[in-house]
């Protein structure tokens, strides 16, 4: 890159004042180097994270998407010259905390500037059609772009000239939407990021009314559960991980707290090779993981606005955490039935406590105990992986959030539940 | 390939294992005793390691310490935060403290005397501590002439002084001498002292 191109992406990033868009300090220079002093940033690059994860979720797709969407229309509403990034990719969309930021503006021209364009950039795979042929690139350009990231985040691929889209992954609407966006005739596109962000909101408002996808940020404002095994072994670790994991795919910024002292978070945190960030969290296919720390340490306080804590085995520090709702974690085999009679007997009615019965065999299930008063249950059937989640842990999570969050409706699982306790009291 | 991964593993897996860390000065006033007491709250506040830091040398910073901070006694360990302090300790505190159950032991010998520097060299881990102001570098450069045969056991590490001296001297005896950052407050472990710490400890 020349001196000439250096300049122009300072000046172009100069113009533009938003959280998602990387500040620029200062331009300097010496004899053999220009060096652009920008905002250090902090994060993961969507390329990174969906290499981790193999692809996202529709509704953190959507997410992401209605962000990026916003991003390319600040930089196509600029004035007085509307700019276009002609570069975007995965690895130039950077997530920090839950918030996408767009870095690497040295392909980024005004639009009055595009017809004199001699030679053009892209990304193969995210570039458009007309930036291989050398026609006139405009908003739409640009367009074609989000497309090919949006299939990306939701495939785990790039487009080919064909793309495909797994049934299990995309819906008709996103399909649709993705589409038209790698339309090859720019007309054929969406007109503008702005119109595009429309459809994704929209797509986004019927996910929350059909709850696929609880990723509302209203439903997830500060929301702190407190997860506790009814013995060691019972699975607090597991389902608190699963559980954050699950809501971190759903697209709500959530966030695993370890409140023993297990050591769980580092171990896997060696495993994976991963380093923590300025607020000690690490992330681990993709789920911010925050270890226990002592008091000496003085970290950043977190951004996330969900936090799932692992209490581990211990009951006392369960009940003394200030939490919003409480999971308590017991075992579904005749032999475990005794101690998790115990635990809820020991926390007495802690408000907000639902209790999960772990590996549950449906043979089993209506025979358990089930606790006494307003106590809800869960069975949790078996899922060895925490960051995977079949179809049936995905409900009982979707209930348990939904219980949380006050916006429970009625679930099935309870319903069976509350059956099988009362058959079993007619019984007795 | 497999040879190699395996090598990788077993030298990171050495520098993960140490239990005990002397810390020594090359002359008073170099920061030894801040170092330990910083080293301390980061292996228990960041590390969760069960940590006794033992002061092996005449100072009496650590009584003082405990009178700050109301200690139960004389000869009597006491706590802040989560680490456990021996003030005026010597080897039968050190015996003590190997068979109890702490994860990492730190000896702070104070300034470098003859038997306190063959003492320290008996730790799994030594961090030379030196001051690389002009009027202090030459009792730092004393120590790394002595002896240029040091395994990779020992560190070099200083807080004072130009980072010219620095340079000129890793490039003259071929070692690393590392950069101790400023921490105003060593009782308050931030991301930044993290980073330092987990290099010059090892992770």
């Amino acid at each position: 890159m020349d001196a000439r191109q250096f300049r122009k992406e300072a000046l172009i990033l100069k113009c533009i004042r938003h959280p998602g868009i990387p500040v620029v300090y200062d331009l300097e220079e010496d004899e053999d180097f220009c060096y652009l002093i920008e905002e250090f940033l902090e994060g993961d690059s969507l390329y990174a994270l969906v290499s981790d994860m193999g692809h996202f979720s529709k509704a953190m797709t959507v997410r992401y998407g209605i962000q990026i969407c916003h991003l390319v229309n600040i930089l196509h509403s600029a004035k007085p010259t509307p700019i276009l990034y002609l570069d975007l990719q995965p690895r130039n969309l950077l997530v920090c905390g839950n918030i996408v930021k767009l870095v690497d503006f040295d392909h980024a021209i005004h639009l009055d500037e595009a017809e004199y364009l001699t030679k053009s950039y892209g990304t193969v795979g995210c570039a458009a059609p007309e930036q291989y042929t050398g026609e006139d690139l405009d908003e739409r350009t640009d367009i074609y772009a989000i497309g090919a990231v949006l299939y990306y985040m939701l495939t785990g691929n790039y487009p080919g000239k064909t793309p495909v889209y797994p049934r299990a992954l995309v819906d008709r609407k996103l399909a649709k939407v993705i589409h038209t966006c790698l339309k090859e005739d720019p007309k054929e596109r969406y007109e503008s990021a702005y119109q595009l962000s429309g459809e994704l909101e929209c797509i986004q408002e019927q996910m929350l009314k059909n709850r696929e996808g609880v990723f509302g940020e209203d439903l997830g404002s500060s929301l702190t559960v407190a997860v506790a095994g009814a013995f060691p072994g019972a699975g607090a670790t597991h389902i608190a991980i699963s559980f954050a994991a699950y809501l971190w795919r759903r697209g709500i910024s959530s966030l695993y707290e370890e409140r023993n002292e297990s050591d769980a978070v580092r171990q896997m945190a060696d495993c994976a090779g991963s380093s923590m960030d300025r607020y000690g969290i690490y992330r681990i296919h993709g789920l911010p993981m925050l270890p226990f720390y002592g008091e000496a340490a003085k970290l950043e306080p977190h951004p996330y606005s969900v936090v799932i804590r692992d209490c581990g085995a211990s009951l006392i520090n369960f009940s003394q955490e200030s939490a919003d709702g409480y999971l308590l974690v017991c075992g579904s085999k005749p032999w475990q039935w005794r101690c998790a009679g115990d635990a809820v007997q020991f926390l007495g009615n802690l408000p907000g406590m639902a209790v999960i019965y772990n590996q549950f065999c449906g043979r089993l299930a209506v025979r358990l105990p089930g606790p006494a008063g307003e106590t809800e249950c869960f069975l949790m059937p078996d899922s060895p992986n925490p960051f995977v989640h079949p179809k049936a842990v995905k409900q009982v999570y979707d209930e348990i959030f939904f219980s949380l969050a006050g916006k429970r409706p009625g679930g099935i699982l309870r319903t069976c539940l509350t059956k099988a306790k009362r058959f079993l009291s007619r019984k007795e | 390939m497999f040879d190699k991964s395996k090598k990788i593993f077993e030298q990171k897996r050495v520098s993960r294992n140490w239990r005990t860390l002397g810390i020594i000065g090359a002359g008073r006033g170099t920061g030894v005793t801040h170092l330990s007491v910083w080293a301390a709250n980061y292996l228990t506040g960041v590390r969760r390691g069960r940590t006794a830091v033992l002061e092996w040398n005449s100072h009496g910073d650590f009584m003082r310490m405990a009178e700050f901070c109301g200690s139960p006694g004389k000869g009597i360990p006491y706590k802040i935060l989560e680490a456990d302090y021996y003030a005026q300790a010597g080897a039968r505190e050190l015996a003590e403290c190997l068979n109890k159950n702490y994860r990492y032991v730190i000896v702070d010998y104070g300034e470098i005397t003859g038997q306190g520097f063959a003492d320290c060299a008996r730790c799994d881990l030594k961090v030379i501590v030196g001051s690389l102001s002009e009027w202090q570098a030459e009792a730092f450069l004393k120590i790394i002439r002595e002896d240029e045969k040091r395994d990779r056991s020992w560190k070099y590490a200083a807080a004072f002084g130009s980072e010219e001296t620095r340079e000129s001297i890793e490039k003259s005896y071929r070692i690393p001498v590392w950069r101790i950052p400023c921490a105003k407050d060593a009782f308050a472990i931030t991301h930044a002292d993290i980073i330092f710490l987990k290099e010059l400890l090892g992770d």
